[in-house]
């Protein structure tokens, strides 16, 4: 397949604009029809903020509100004052540095290695990765090896397990791939071995598919809930997903502990999620291309 | 011709000798890797055999395995289980829906965005379109449940215009539609990407002759562009393929847990939902021996599937993916 | 190719040498630097609770033990617990449900393959913790060799002859009132009570509502017919089990239940609620006589709910907003749901020593003392509270108060392991954190409901128990789907869907794999 270059790749076509290609009807259909996606895209968001800021006795009566007539910031506050949703934040944004570190290096070592040809015992490892992603043992096994190691309740368990993503792993090993390889020939002629040429050569040309790997990793580690939810018991180890998680699935009905004294309303559950994804919002606009340009470079290469 | 056959073979122990020392560095760099697989997908592999056992948990693993060994008594189980089929028939039927509204809706996406001409829109639509991949399905599924869920949102709305409401949570039906398009919602931009690229690589001399011959935009869309992908989603389509099986146990999972409601249940209950309630539930329904023996199941007809298609996609001459 | 069977054989042989020494037989006590005894306990009524406080340091003192608190979140526990179990990762002391219907069986099994540690067969040394466990309804179905494998944490302690749900109907007494239909004390036999739904159907504007279940109880008008609440009904004349849901009670039920649905009285989306719709519903203002779980906590979040959505409604008396309703069905009966008064087990990991579990039943026993709960409920005498004439006076200095003026929560160690054993019902009607108006209004309900018992004017929808606690194969694996398919078809009755919308349409859903599950609870019991 042809080599595509990162920093050139083309994500529209070009065309000087002809006598066919003036401005039309069909455009103002193609960008109707964009525009109502887009609509149903923002929309929830926009809603979603209404309804964290509707008080709960004007929601209760009229939940179709497009806009309050009263708008009324308690349920952020109640959500700012619980020190559950600080210190969910805090283990994110452990998991969100530390976990995100952890996991690039090991992933862009592998993808390395496994990018390079001709070394004893690559076809091995090579397939030793893929089984995995056809077959697994289940839960139960996986538990005793967790426990095995002794991980459970500890932050190790939300970082650990995750060292490398295959996904995430097979994108940097077409990436270093596609480099060319008169690179690492020369190199080699001056003497360097393959761990110098990787720091010395590889890595510095390749900063903006780590940039990429690194933001996938990132965005995991902010979404992540699940191995946290299997094996930690302590209150101070869960993580914001989790913490949002208890608060948007309180039941609405039968809490048999007769000490419940919150209510949860609707509007705080907005406000939680909220508080979850205005990071993302702020951030993705101005990251989107390095997501565009890692996911473009994988599938094609793959 | 002597002298370079015995080259020849010196050269093969010799070679391996050689390469190894040359791979050191590689190799060395490999370990980490080799380790992590072995540890957390190697070792987790015997638990396969729990489903031929009767699970103990005081026994473990191995001590069931050795002491409570019972063949295919699990197999023959799950098989006249009453809710084994159902989740197998809705399975493939939700799996197979979402490969097709997937692939349809992503090239759609693209091709919209591809024809667009107005530069600024295009960048605004092509980020808000792709930022929901990003987000959680659990907040995913509570946008859903907000908008949709029957005494608020947009059911409610649609209640006072035509005096009837649309009940998404609670008809089968409705709330399969609700599955598909939540998943169109989160993975129709982030996925027309792909095809979007591939668009912008298509030669614009093909363009060029089609503007010579006075094609008009929907017939360049019909014979060049659909053509110019055709490899891609070939390839993107067989990939998909193998994944029937596992028709989103996170979206399901996600978007049912909020409401214990029984009414839909029928409909979304899938493979992976049961033997997530086998493994994770108490013992009110599948044993953890019998979840396994779904799981396994599941795994080998997947793997199926997969050399399958992937033989079909060398047979037609498309580049395989095993 | 080759090589990825080659590697799946050899995962197997990594994996015994590796795993095959994990899972140690029992656990070494361990002390803190103190000298106390190191005890870990989850529990789902922790809630946020992390110990930390005052109370709790000086029941460790007392008690020579050092505690590390857990909770189990409320809509994953029983997945917690499940893979606590099985990878026996589990605290000391921790928390499962055990409701006989669906998970009766994960008690029996987890007791038969040793997960679980047997009480002490003498429990005269903790006599308040005996007293507590010999008032438990049916303690015996969970004796197994006469050895009871953990602690069932009580609802309430009380001595009543019968123990049933507090599932009952609330309604808007303003309501009845404004229409004239309403009847003295609340009370209605069945002719009043349908009158009051059609008057409140012909009154309400049409998005309003006269009569709602709770969507776990629908329908709930059949309750006044049938026998028992759910699958398993005892057939006299025959001596064997039947299916409830196709027994001529049932039905006969279930075909008012549709004469109700016909009229209009239903809210007419009920066969599709989703969770909680209903109680939105009620504190919308628009349902008008409403079935639900009426336990303190509920009855509480629906006043306080009705409260917030009607700050702008002048004249709004809350107490004739969610009056208990008291209805008499056409046997000139009450009904309500029987139930142990338990349902969920404290349970003790089989792995600890003998002296941790002792420490444990020490302390519990000493907070159902009336010292113990004194201390549980109010805190350090003389300084939370003090006694006056035999009786608690709050020292309102150390106790904090919320904006409405009522206590704000105080984190009191002893009240959370207190949990352990029961849920505190017998302390609501003096626990300053609770309502007490509300707590009074409900006991003299329950107070009422006994006393109508007694008189047998009360219906209690209860199984036998040898059939509730059975637990045979099929029965523990099916029987709760086959009880919601079974409330769907009869939803789908009532709204006469054309799947299911004769009687014999209905009567035929209940084919596989009902005959082979009565089957084998008539062979298993002998019938």
């Amino acid at each position: 397949m042809a080599k595509i270059k990162l920093e050139k790749l083309p994500l529209a076509r070009r065309e000087k604009p002809g006598p066919s290609n003036r401005f039309g009807a069909f455009d103002v259909v193609i960008f109707i029809i964009l525009l109502v996606f887009a609509f149903s895209i923002i929309f929830p968001f926009y809603y979603l903020f209404v309804v964290s800021v509707t008080p709960q006795e004007i929601y209760v009566n009229n939940p179709t509100l497009l806009w309050t007539p009263k708008v009324s910031f308690e349920a952020y506050e109640t959500v700012f004052k619980e020190p559950q949703i600080w210190g969910g934040l805090k283990i994110t944004l452990i998991l969100l540095f530390g976990g995100t570190l952890y996991q690039m290096f090991f992933t862009v070592i592998t993808g390395y290695a496994l990018s390079r040809k001709n070394w004893v015992g690559k076809n091995f490892v090579m397939n030793m990765i893929l089984v995995t992603m056809f077959f697994g043992g289940g839960l139960i096994p996986y538990y005793e090896l967790i426990v095995a190691l002794g991980m459970p309740d500890t932050i190790w368990v939300m970082i650990i397990p995750g060292a490398i993503d295959t996904f995430n792993m097979l994108l940097m090993r077409n990436y270093f791939a596609s480099l060319p390889k008169e690179l690492e020939e020369s190199a080699k002629i001056d003497g360097a071995n393959d761990i110098q040429i990787f720091v010395k050569i590889f890595l510095p040309l390749s900063l903006p598919m780590l940039a990429t790997v690194g933001l996938f990793f990132a965005v995991g580690n902010w979404n992540s809930w699940y191995n946290g939810m299997l094996f930690n018991k302590s209150q101070n180890l869960k993580t914001l997903q989790q913490v949002l998680q208890d608060v948007v699935y309180t039941p609405n009905s039968s809490i048999p502990n007769p000490n419940a004294r919150k209510i949860t309303t609707e509007s705080i559950k907005m406000a939680a999620i909220f508080f979850t994804i205005i990071p993302m919002m702020l951030f993705y606009p101005f990251l989107q291309r390095f997501f565009v340009k890692g996911i473009v470079v994988g599938a094609i290469k793959g | 011709m002597e002298k370079v056959l015995i080259k020849q073979k010196k050269s093969f122990t010799y070679g391996f000798k050689r390469r190894l020392a040359s791979s050191r560095f590689l190799i060395m760099m490999i370990i980490p890797a080799v380790i992590f697989y072995a540890v957390f997908n190697y070792i987790p592999m015997y638990g396969i055999l729990i489903a031929f056992t009767e699970y103990s948990p005081t026994q473990g693993i191995i001590g069931s395995i050795s002491n409570r060994w019972i063949g295919w008594e699990n197999f023959d189980f799950i098989f006249k289980y009453p809710n084994f089929w159902p989740a197998f028939k809705n399975t493939i039927i939700i799996g197979s829906v979402k490969i097709v509204i997937s692939f349809v809706s992503a090239v759609l996406v693209a091709l919209l965005i591809n024809e667009l001409r107005m530069r600024f829109f295009k960048k605004f639509v092509q980020i808000t379109v792709t930022f929901p991949h990003f987000l959680s399905w659990v907040v995913v599924a509570s946008l859903f449940l907000m908008m949709f869920g029957q005494t608020s949102g947009i059911s409610k709305l649609i209640e006072q215009a035509t005096g009837q409401g649309l009940r998404f949570y609670g008809n089968g039906k409705w709330f399969l539609s609700l599955i598909f398009s939540a998943d169109v919602w989160k993975e129709a931009g982030w996925s027309s990407i792909i095809y979007i690229a591939t668009m912008a690589g298509i030669s614009t001399d093909l363009y060029e002759a089609a503007n010579i011959d006075g094609a008009t935009r929907l017939q360049k869309i019909w014979h060049v562009t659909l053509p110019g992908i055709k490899a891609t989603a070939v390839l993107l389509l067989i990939m998909s393929v193998g994944g029937v099986l596992s028709a989103g146990f996170e979206q399901i999972y996600n978007m049912t847990s909020r409401f214990n409601n029984f009414l839909v249940v029928d409909s979304v209950e899938i493979i992976d939902t049961l033997i997530y309630q086998g493994t994770l539930g108490q013992f009110d329904g599948l044993s953890k021996g019998e979840s396994a023996a779904i799981g396994l199941f599941k795994s080998l007809i997947g793997f199926a599937l997969v050399i399958v298609t992937d033989r079909i996609a060398k047979l037609c001459g498309e580049r395989g993916i095993i | 190719m080759r090589t990825k069977y080659f590697l799946l054989l050899t995962a197997g042989a990594i994996a015994s040498l590796s795993l095959n020494g994990c899972g140690a037989k029992t656990k070494s006590d361990e002390y803190d630097r103190y000298n106390r005894l190191k005890i870990s306990v989850s529990n789902l009524y922790f809630g946020d609770y992390e110990g930390g406080d005052s109370y709790l340091e000086q029941i460790q003192n007392d008690f020579g033990v050092k505690f590390t608190l857990y909770s189990y979140p409320w809509d994953t526990w029983e997945q917690k617990v499940s893979g606590e179990v099985n990878s026996r990762n589990l605290s000391d002391v921790f928390h499962a449900n055990i409701d006989s219907y669906n998970f009766g069986s994960s008690y029996k099994f987890w007791a038969e393959d040793g997960i679980l540690k047997p009480l002490p067969e003498d429990l005269s040394r903790w006599p308040n913790l005996n007293a507590m466990l010999e008032n438990t309804s049916n303690i015996d179905a969970l004796k197994l060799n006469g050895k009871l494998y953990g602690i069932p944490v009580a609802k309430n302690t009380s001595d009543y002859s019968c123990t049933f749900s507090p599932f009952t109907y609330i309604y808007r007494r303003d309501w009845a009132k404004k229409y004239g239909v309403y009847q003295e004390n609340d009370e209605y036999t069945w002719t009043q009570f349908e009158a009051l739904l059609k008057a409140f159907k012909k009154n309400l504007p049409s998005d309003t509502y006269a009569l709602g279940d709770v969507e776990w109880g629908a329908p709930s008008i059949t309750n006044f017919y049938k026998q028992v609440p759910h699958c398993f009904a005892y057939d006299e004349a025959t001596n064997k089990y039947v299916c409830n849901y196709t027994t001529n009670e049932y039905i006969k039920g279930l075909n008012e239940a549709k004469r109700f649905k016909q009229q209009g009285y239903y809210y007419e989306a009920q066969n599709e609620a989703a969770d909680g719709e209903l109680n939105k519903l009620y504190y919308g203002n628009r349902i008008g006589v409403f079935y639900e779980n009426l336990s303190y906590t509920n009855f509480n979040d629906l006043r306080r709910q009705l409260i917030t959505s009607n700050t702008d409604t002048p004249n709004f008396n809350i107490d004739d907003a969610v009056a208990i309703m008291k209805i008499r069905g056409e046997d000139g009966k009450y009904v309500l749901e029987g139930t142990d008064n338990w349902f969920s087990m404290t349970l003790f990991d089989n792995r600890i020593s003998n002296k941790k579990l002792e420490k444990i039943l020490d302390i519990l026993d000493y907070l159902l003392s009336e010292e113990g709960t004194r201390f549980a409920i109010y805190g350090f005498e003389g300084y939370d509270y003090n006694m006056v004439d035999g009786k608690v006076v709050i020292d309102e200095d150390y106790w904090p108060k919320e904006l409405d003026g009522e206590y704000a929560r105080k984190d009191n160690g002893g009240k959370y392991l207190r949990y352990l054993a029961t849920l505190g019902y017998d302390t609501l009607s003096y626990d300053p954190l609770t309502h007490k108006p509300t707590v009074k209004y409900l006991e003299n309900w329950e107070k009422e409901m006994h006393e109508a018992y007694d008189n047998g004017e009360l219906k209690v929808l209860k199984e036998r128990t040898e059939v509730m606690w059975l637990t045979t194969k099929w029965k523990s694996k099916l029987s709760g789907g086959m009880r919601k398919a079974a409330l769907k078809n009869a939803m789908k009755y009532m709204w006469s869907d054309p799947e299911v919308d004769t009687i014999s349409k209905y009567k035929d859903k209940f084919g596989y794999p009902w005959p082979e599950v009565l089957e084998e609870i008539n062979n298993a019991l002998g019938k």
